[in-house]
């Protein structure tokens, strides 16, 4: 168990990193085993690597190749992103949480503010993963409309989330204050559990989604940049 | 097995001594270990571990050992030497041979400042 949570763990490490040190650490863990310890430094080193990357190894990795992971990994947050939103659209489903039932306006401006991020989100997202596609699908170098498209659709994504989880937050503190019988609902994802719960489980799943996707359209910024 | 316990008397020495070692453990810098490591000559990752942990104790995860090495050698202060297998052996460059002698110098310097502090304070050591 602790030799597969390992090679995940390796797996977890930036591309540039697992090219130069990856055959080596998989000797490394070959010859002095792979325990609960080990694997736990594995994954705190793998968040380390990402977010303190070494300049040197970045020619690893060539700048076309990084930007595509950058846009897939871009992708791939807002596919998660999605999850949660969608148990957002559960959990507020029904007039009284739109706030046009005779309950707080505040409430319904913010549940169409975040409807409209996240059709924009979606929008970014189908036309960035065109762009990735047709990138793919062309002989390189990518084309630079495709590579400005890209990173536009990049930043379009990881800010539709951060502003997503904001608005989520501030939806949260407003049911809680403003609406306290709706916030005590049973309206979560599969009826519990209550509203106020379950917008919390969704803030924090947003967030955790929305730091990296930030990160990762930062650095497909800086890359396409370079 | 020779326990702390057993070594120090009590459970208090004994809780004094994991304290003291915890501490040690997290505040020492894995990068001048393995500068102090490769000072003897070339190792590979596991060399070095098994070194580390026989000289200062302290057990280098594998993360740990391999984002200190890419941090050194980003900065040119050991090198990487061909292998034929996965397992690649490193050499301190001169560069890092100065920036351990002059770690080494200023912890020497804090080492013996506190030992005459102490023993200015009454302790006897």
């Amino acid at each position: 168990m602790s030799a597969r949570l390992a090679r995940l763990a390796l797996w977890l490490y930036p591309l540039a990193y697992r090219r130069r040190y990856g055959a080596e650490m998989e000797a490394l863990l070959e010859e002095s085993g792979a325990d609960r310890r080990a694997v736990v430094d594995l994954f705190r080193a793998a968040i380390g690597a990402h977010l303190r990357p070494e300049p040197a190894l970045a020619a690893a990795v060539g700048r076309e190749e990084r930007l595509r992971l950058g846009l897939g990994a871009a992708l791939a947050c807002w596919f998660l992103f999605a999850v949660a939103g969608l148990a957002f659209y559960k959990t507020t489903e029904g007039k009284p949480f739109e706030g046009t039932a005779g309950t707080p306006s505040a409430l319904g401006t913010l549940h169409l503010t975040i409807q409209v991020l996240a059709v924009a989100g979606g929008v970014a997202a189908l036309v960035g993963a065109a762009s990735f596609g047709l990138a793919v699908l062309r002989p390189r170098p990518m084309p630079r409309h495709t590579l400005r498209l890209a990173r536009v659709c990049a930043a379009v994504l990881a800010g539709a989330m951060v502003e997503i989880a904001a608005l989520t937050a501030a939806y949260l503190i407003a049911i809680t204050t403003a609406a306290p019988h709706l916030a005590g609902e049973p309206n979560g994802p599969f009826g519990t559990p209550d509203v106020a719960v379950s917008l919390a489980l969704q803030l924090v799943a947003m967030i955790l989604v929305a730091a990296p996707a930030t990160l990762v359209a930062v650095r497909v910024w800086r890359g396409a940049a370079r | 097995m020779v326990t702390p316990e057993a070594v120090l008397g009590g459970p208090e020495d004994a809780c004094y001594y994991y304290v003291m070692r915890y501490i040690s453990e997290r505040s020492t810098d894995p990068g001048l270990l393995v500068l102090a490591s490769l000072a003897e000559g070339p190792k590979h990752g596991y060399a070095i571990t098994q070194d580390v942990e026989e000289v200062a104790g302290v057990k280098l995860g594998p993360g740990t050992l391999y984002g200190a090495l890419s941090r050194l050698e980003g900065r040119d202060l050991i090198e990487a030497l061909p292998s034929e297998d996965r397992r690649r052996p490193y050499r301190i460059t001169a560069a890092g041979s100065a920036a351990l002698e002059e770690q080494l110098r200023m912890l020497d310097r804090v080492v013996d400042t506190g030992m005459k502090r102490l023993r200015a304070a009454g302790a006897t050591l």
